[in-house]
């Protein structure tokens, strides 16, 4: 699993330009999955025979995309400016190094140089549009080479493990619920599972209504990531926080869970013995947007990953709640039977 | 009316959570036709027929409460579920699904106009809450002469009305689908599914509308409480459909009802949420004029719902 995810949080993907991370899914799913297809949107849907099949049709998703830029405008001198992509938190872009384009052309990001700002720009957080990246271009056309507008970036950075917990990277939110998808479709099933990677969550789940018109699920387990700290304003209210297992929310800002399928993963949480960290907020959205509602409708439950600093060039989430994860995702699986067959 | 309000009202059913509401709409709405639950836990009654596919919603779920975190103290703190109003929610109390009750109070130091769900919470007295339970104004209806005076007349008066309509329904060929809505205060988020799956020729919300025939400067809109039914032609959601608009018009005046015409800039209701379901679906709404919408005093006319039930009735039967 360690390697897996590390593998994955390394891959160029942000919002729009998942290829590459939907192309090495692939290769490892082929040998696995029963079907395997990729829809117009750009959807990795894979299919695999369980034990039984049910009656229900049974999703599990999770995203492959992270937030990014792109470039949007490239200057006389040759330095390139951008607007982010997929809620990108600009504030972490400074000073930092990105990738620009599959073939990752590695650009750096400055801005004013400390001696000619005022007091007060010092202290404050530069607007994105006054940061540039720099690709080392020497004129408007040597840039257009390398980068031409509408180039994708992302920041670059290596993952990183601190103590044997934690586990720090770039894009951990999607991907971990990518590497744990792979991980579980590695097993035998207990049922008929569809798998669906998806692109564009972080600009409103576009990839995941395309998934669910194609693959119509009854159940869905949407797996994502949650930033710790969100608690109540409350000094005594707990926030999330990594190594304290995994989240089943009952509500966020895109939907109110499925309660049953909610008991159920509970359930499996308490006969497992994995500790969990319930969920109630209304500031943040998976991708229940785009599948619960989709067609008639389906039963939804989440199951989160608490990162801190999500959108960060490093994240950082504690591999036993990945695993963890996975371990609540494949008690749902073979709970399902019981409930659903 | 009054006895459908008084099984109606009581169960604490908010958004996401409908179970305990859809149950005692089964019992009463299963001499009108077979009953289904759809994976979202919209209820449709079905009466089959050979004419038009006529979708009735009118939503069951009621904004409440739901514990994120109860410290250690014992005290709940809360996030609203749709669109409650804090003001009037202090003071209350509270009945959550469990059983519990609770009264909602804000932190000591804290302003009128610094209110905010994180500075409010519930003390519990003792009693204990889960996480992610909800709960509701605690109250019941009172009547008086024609007038109820209960929270969640939003909507399970509209509920009311709809089996009502289901009741006075003649011989119709038309294929009835009323169907009662989860999630309609969080965003209209059940009424489409429901839409998809039913694929309805013509849609009518029945839900409540908030009056302005109180005292205030602002005066946004003329309709008055004993008015009649009201037929909307616009919110913020959807512009009514005019042959849903002219059928609901055609009843009132088949059955000599003064009725009252609606447009307004705010809000919505199911029908903006059906009108785009797949091919697009005419759609307009029926409302029955509230005051105090979304306070533990909702104050209705039931002589007005009555005659909201008779008109749903007749312009479904044509």
């Amino acid at each position: 699993m360690r390697q897996t995810l590390k593998t994955l949080c390394g891959l160029f993907g942000p919002s729009g330009c998942e290829d590459a991370v939907r192309a090495w899914l692939r290769g490892q799913l082929e040998p696995l999955a029963d079907q395997i297809l990729e829809d117009p949107a750009g959807n990795l849907l894979v299919y695999k025979k369980g034990a039984k099949h049910l009656r229900h049709t049974v999703l599990l998703s999770a995203y492959m995309d992270e937030p990014g830029l792109i470039v949007r405008e490239i200057e006389d001198d040759g330095f390139l400016r951008f607007a982010p992509v997929g809620s990108a938190d600009c504030r972490y872009l400074p000073g930092k190094k990105v990738l620009l384009g599959s073939s990752g052309i590695p650009g750096i990001l400055g801005m004013k140089p400390i001696h000619l700002t005022s007091k007060e720009e010092r202290q404050t957080i530069p607007k994105t549009k006054e940061l540039y990246i720099d690709v080392g271009a020497r004129s408007k056309e040597e840039a257009e080479k390398l980068v031409p507008l509408g180039t994708y970036g992302c920041f670059a950075s290596e993952p990183l493990e601190l103590s044997d917990q934690l586990l720090c990277a770039k894009a951990l939110p999607g991907r971990a619920g990518c590497a744990v998808l792979l991980e579980l479709a590695k097993q035998a099933l207990p049922v008929d599972t569809w798998f669906a990677f998806t692109v564009q969550h972080r600009i409103g789940s576009k990839g995941a209504f395309g998934a669910a018109f194609r693959i119509k699920p009854d159940l869905a387990l949407i797996l994502d990531g949650y930033p710790a700290g969100v608690c109540p304003d409350k000094a005594n209210a707990p926030c999330l926080q990594p190594g304290s297992g995994p989240v089943i929310a009952y509500m966020d800002h895109s939907a109110l869970y499925d309660r049953s399928l909610t008991a159920l993963l509970e359930g499996v949480a308490r006969e497992k013995e994995i500790p969990f960290q319930p969920g109630v907020w209304r500031r943040t959205d998976t991708e229940a947007r785009g599948i619960q509602r989709s067609l008639g409708g389906c039963k939804a439950a989440v199951l989160g990953l608490t990162v801190r600093d999500p959108d960060s060039p490093l994240g950082c989430c504690s591999v036993a709640d990945v695993l963890a994860m996975k371990s609540l995702a494949e008690g749902f699986l073979a709970k399902l039977e019981d409930n659903y067959g | 009316m009054d006895k459908l309000l008084q099984k109606l009202i009581p169960p604490v059913s908010v958004s996401g959570n409908e179970a305990a509401i859809s149950k005692v709409i089964a019992a009463l709405g299963r001499k009108y036709g077979e009953i289904s639950t759809d994976h979202l836990g919209n209820l449709v009654i079905h009466k089959p027929g050979m004419g038009r596919r006529i979708m009735l919603a009118a939503h069951m779920d009621t904004i409440g409460l739901m514990v994120s975190h109860v410290d250690q103290e014992g005290f709940a703190r809360f996030q609203p579920v749709g669109g409650l109003r804090l003001a009037p929610l202090l003071g209350q109390r509270v009945r959550f699904e469990g059983g519990g009750v609770g009264v909602v109070c804000a932190d000591r130091d804290v302003k009128p106009e610094d209110l905010k769900p994180e500075v409010m919470y519930v003390d519990l007295f003792g009693q204990s809450v889960r996480v992610g339970e909800t709960a509701v104004f605690y109250g019941e209806p009172l009547f008086f002469g024609s007038s109820v005076v209960s929270p969640y007349l939003d909507n399970r008066l509209g509920c009311a009305v709809c089996l009502k309509a289901l009741e006075l329904l003649s011989h119709t060929d038309n294929e009835i689908f009323c169907v009662f809505t989860v999630q309609e205060e969080v965003g209209l988020r059940g009424a489409g599914p429901a839409a998809y799956s039913i694929s309805p020729d013509l849609a009518i919300a029945v839900d409540i509308c908030g009056l302005a025939d109180c005292p205030g400067e602002d005066r946004p809109n003329s309709l008055t409480i004993s008015g009649g039914p009201v037929i909307k032609l616009m919110d913020a959601r959807v512009l009514c459909h005019q042959t849903v608009i002219d059928l609901l018009e055609r009843a009132g005046r088949d059955l000599n009802l003064t009725t009252q015409r609606y447009v307004t800039k705010r809000g919505g209701t199911d029908a903006g949420a059906i009108f785009n379901t797949r091919g697009g679906v005419p759609s307009g709404v029926l409302s029955i004029p509230i005051r105090y919408t979304h306070t533990p005093n909702e104050i209705a006319d039931l002589r007005v719902a009555e005659q909201c039930a008779a008109l749903l009735a007749k312009a479904i039967a044509y």
